[in-house]
């Protein structure tokens, strides 16, 4: 055997290609990791029952060479496992690679008594579901040794689901009827299921395997109407909030925004027995929640009730008092508070970067206008109004402007309707209710006189080819340009969590995005500081948010104890 | 005897035996002096119905009463209710259609099936599983476990009635099909399942169909 090469490699792939490759490049002196997702490698091809023209079955001639890879000294199998992401550049690669439990203890002998008694039995998927197969089996049976295993899954819709509710067991308690029940089992990992029931963008959904055949089932629905039939229960007398727990631990932590991520966090840490305090910058509880989805999203009697479960756990919400250079989060450490968590949302509109969008009144970026609404200023934005942008804030200051009493309103849309970040049903109903919609435009200059905006320039765009997000790149097409009168323009075009409120010298990674860096357990750079939502991730999901308090709190409970 | 302690297997003998009703009778629920049995009792006689249905025996051949030792009224009126219906009913066997052959092979299939290790360790989990869950914490719902229930049931019963089948002449797919009245790529996948366990096996090809027959021990 010649070494001259040195050096690891990993082969993703136990098939005969994979262990071909691996012996090969084994003799050539490489270390040879070989990673397969199946129990044992081999693949599909040694399955087969006749592969070569002499019609023996495959695994005849392949046997050799799976025995081989066994042997090699420089080969090593890791079955059972998939990698899950790769760092790195040729030469020096990060592999991480997840190894699933075979469920099988190595006491088994392969018997095959399991086999001939189990009574769950799923499609085989080798035989392409045309036969079932036991849920105890073995996955291959030219492997040697046997390898019994019992393959678990999740259920795609838990799976999916950020915060991962045990969504097939809360449906199964509805279906039975035992509702306060199923409400307990989504507390388990979502702290504001009337909030989520109305507003969550349910991937769960859109992964339900129901769907495939007519309508996924109404997760999203079905826990609303858990969560609407608790608070009816409660209104009436019937039912009472649990006791709260009590602050054991004697450690005191501050949340900084009582949006979702921040709600999330304090629940979670005010459960495991910290006493937590959120200081809230605006007047109102619930971030986003409250600040920028409209009240016919969201009525704000549901965020109320939401944030007073949470305030029954011991949590205190200090509101109207912001974080600023004046107190900042070091003054949070000197009062007293062991760790601090930064939830403070993405609240400042993009700018359009076209020429005149300062210069005009009537100009309005969409979080302002949304945040004004919602804090009761219900005056009318313009009588021709155009909204810019595609996501569910364009679509809400859409509705929200006609709502207010505009006579026209359009929103502009650089890209197609299938590129349109917005949750489909919002645009549908959008266009129902009198939304106008302009798919493949783009402003090109604000136009305006006398101070204030009188219309804008457009032109037309067309769609390239695939950008970093996976969507078409909107290319303009040139001499297209086109004018359309407005009295108020309305930009939508995400948002940055607004940073200025950090003193100097704070320490703080802060990414090119104005978000804050933060590890996978959701902590700073800083030790103590934790942050996660939409000031790590720009604007997304409640849910997501949600799930990044989780990951924070439970990382801060590590860190506190 | 504790209706507790009523074997399913011996209820299928009773039938086997030429049985026309099995009348089971218990104390009355929550009185029980072994705390559950009667609710075991009503558990494994909802089982033997079920794996009779499949069968295709009328399941209201058998039945379960509760009752105090105190009140014989009840008693009489439960049985001759019971004795009404079996009448009504008539014979077994004749009233699903059933040669004498037939019904023997589908009551010791139902037999071999409730007698089954499988079948016990299921009903015996049932109640773990709905309780404090499986190995990994999981609850299951009352629907679920049903339905999962219900599934095992049919299932066991047609792989032992092919087996008896097998046992006695080796036949096609298309055979066995056609005479348990059951689809024929239910029966191929039994089949399958049956050759992977190893107590099935090709006996011969006869035109384009193959033949099984069942292993001998």
């Amino acid at each position: 055997m010649e070494n001259s090469n040195t050096g690891t490699v990993i082969i993703a792939g136990g098939g005969i290609t994979g262990i071909r490759s691996a012996l090969e490049l084994a003799n050539s002196g490489f270390k040879v990791y070989l990673v397969e997702k199946a129990p044992a490698i081999g693949g599909t091809f040694s399955q087969l029952s006749s592969a070569y023209p002499d019609d023996k079955p495959a695994f005849c001639r392949f046997a050799p060479d799976i025995n081989a890879v066994y042997r090699h000294p420089n080969i090593k199998i890791i079955t059972n496992a998939e990698i899950s992401r790769v760092k790195g550049e040729a030469g020096n690669f990060e592999v991480k690679v997840v190894k699933n439990p075979l469920r099988v203890n190595e006491n088994c002998t392969a018997c095959g008594d399991c086999m001939r008694v189990c009574p769950i039995k799923p499609y085989d998927t080798f035989n392409e579901g045309l036969i079932l197969r036991t849920a105890i089996d073995i996955h291959n049976s030219t492997a040697y040794p046997f390898l019994y295993n019992i393959e678990k899954e999740t259920p795609i819709c838990v799976e999916t689901c950020p915060v991962h509710i045990n969504i097939r067991k809360y449906i199964g308690l509805i279906a039975e009827g035992k509702f306060l029940e199923a409400l307990k089992v989504i507390r388990e990992r979502n702290p504001l299921p009337a909030i989520c029931g109305r507003v969550c963008n349910h991937p769960c959904e859109d992964a339900c395997n129901r769907g495939k055949i007519d309508q996924p089932v109404a997760i999203d629905a079905l826990k609303r109407f858990v969560a609407d039939y608790e608070l009816k229960l409660r209104k009436e007398g019937k039912s009472f909030l649990p006791k709260p727990p009590e602050k054991s631990k004697h450690i005191k932590v501050a949340v900084v925004g009582a949006g979702p991520a921040g709600l999330t966090v304090a629940h979670d840490l005010a459960l495991k027995g910290y006493d937590c305090t959120i200081y809230e910058a605006a007047p109102v509880p619930g971030g986003m929640l409250w600040l920028g989805i409209p009240e016919y999203r969201l009525p704000r009697d549901i965020i109320e009730v939401e944030v007073d479960y949470i305030k029954h756990l011991g949590v205190d919400i200090k509101l109207n008092t912001p974080i600023n250079k004046d107190f900042t989060i070091d003054d949070l450490f000197k009062k007293g508070y062991k760790a601090v968590f930064l939830g403070i949302g993405a609240h400042k509109g993009l700018k359009l970067r076209v020429p005149g969008e300062d210069d005009y009144e009537g100009f309005l970026d969409c979080v302002v206008f949304l945040r004004r609404v919602n804090l009761g200023d219900k005056s009318k934005p313009g009588k021709k109004v155009i909204v810019i942008g595609g996501g569910n804030s364009a679509i809400d200051s859409a509705r929200t402007a006609l709502r207010l009493g505009s006579d026209e309103v359009y929103i502009l849309y650089r890209r197609s309707r299938k590129e349109m970040p917005a949750n489909p049903w919002e645009v549908e109903e959008a266009e129902r209710e009198g939304v106008k919609i302009h798919y493949l435009a783009a402003p090109v200059k604000i136009l305006g006189s006398n101070g204030k905006v009188t219309g804008m320039l457009c032109t037309k765009m067309r769609l390239g080819k695939l950008d970093a997000s996976g969507r078409r790149r909107p290319i303009p097409v040139e001499g297209s340009e086109f004018e359309v009168e407005a009295d108020c323009i309305i930009p939508a075009i995400s948002q940055r969590p607004d940073i200025s409120f950090l003193h100097e010298g704070h320490g703080l990674e802060i990414s090119r995005w104005d978000s804050f860096v933060i590890d996978k357990n959701g902590a700073t750079n800083r030790p103590g500081i934790f942050a996660g939502g939409d000031d790590v991730t720009g604007p997304a999901t409640v849910i997501e948010a949600i799930a990044a308090g989780h990951t924070a709190a439970d990382s801060m409970d590590r860190y506190l104890s | 005897m504790c209706s507790g302690r009523i074997d399913p297997s011996l209820i299928m003998e009773a039938f086997v035996n030429g049985a026309d009703g099995v009348f089971c009778g218990g104390c009355l629920l929550g009185e029980c002096r072994y705390i559950s049995g009667n609710y075991q009792a009503q558990g494994k006689i909802l089982l033997t119905q079920l794996a009779l249905k499949r069968a295709g025996i009328s399941p209201e051949r058998l039945t379960i009463k509760f009752m105090s030792s105190a009140e014989a009224q009840k008693f009489v009126k439960y049985v001759s209710e019971f004795m009404d219906k079996i009448i009504e009913l008539g014979r077994i066997g004749k009233a699903e259609n059933l040669s004498e052959n037939e019904l023997k092979l589908k009551l010791e299939a139902v037999r071999n099936a409730l007698e089954g290790k499988k079948l016990r360790w299921v009903v015996g989990k049932r109640t773990e599983f709905m309780e404090s869950g499986n190995l990994y914490n999981e609850i299951f719902t009352a629907h679920e476990i049903e339905r999962m229930f219900k599934e095992v049931v049919m299932d066991e019963v047609d792989l032992q009635e092919i087996l008896l089948r097998l046992k006695n002449k080796p036949s096609s797919v298309k055979e066995l099909s056609e005479k348990m009245r059951l689809p024929s790529h239910r029966i191929l996948r039994e089949i399958a399942n049956l050759k992977k366990m190893g107590l099935v096996e090709l006996e011969d090809v006869s035109g384009s169909s193959p033949l099984w027959k069942t292993v001998d021990e």
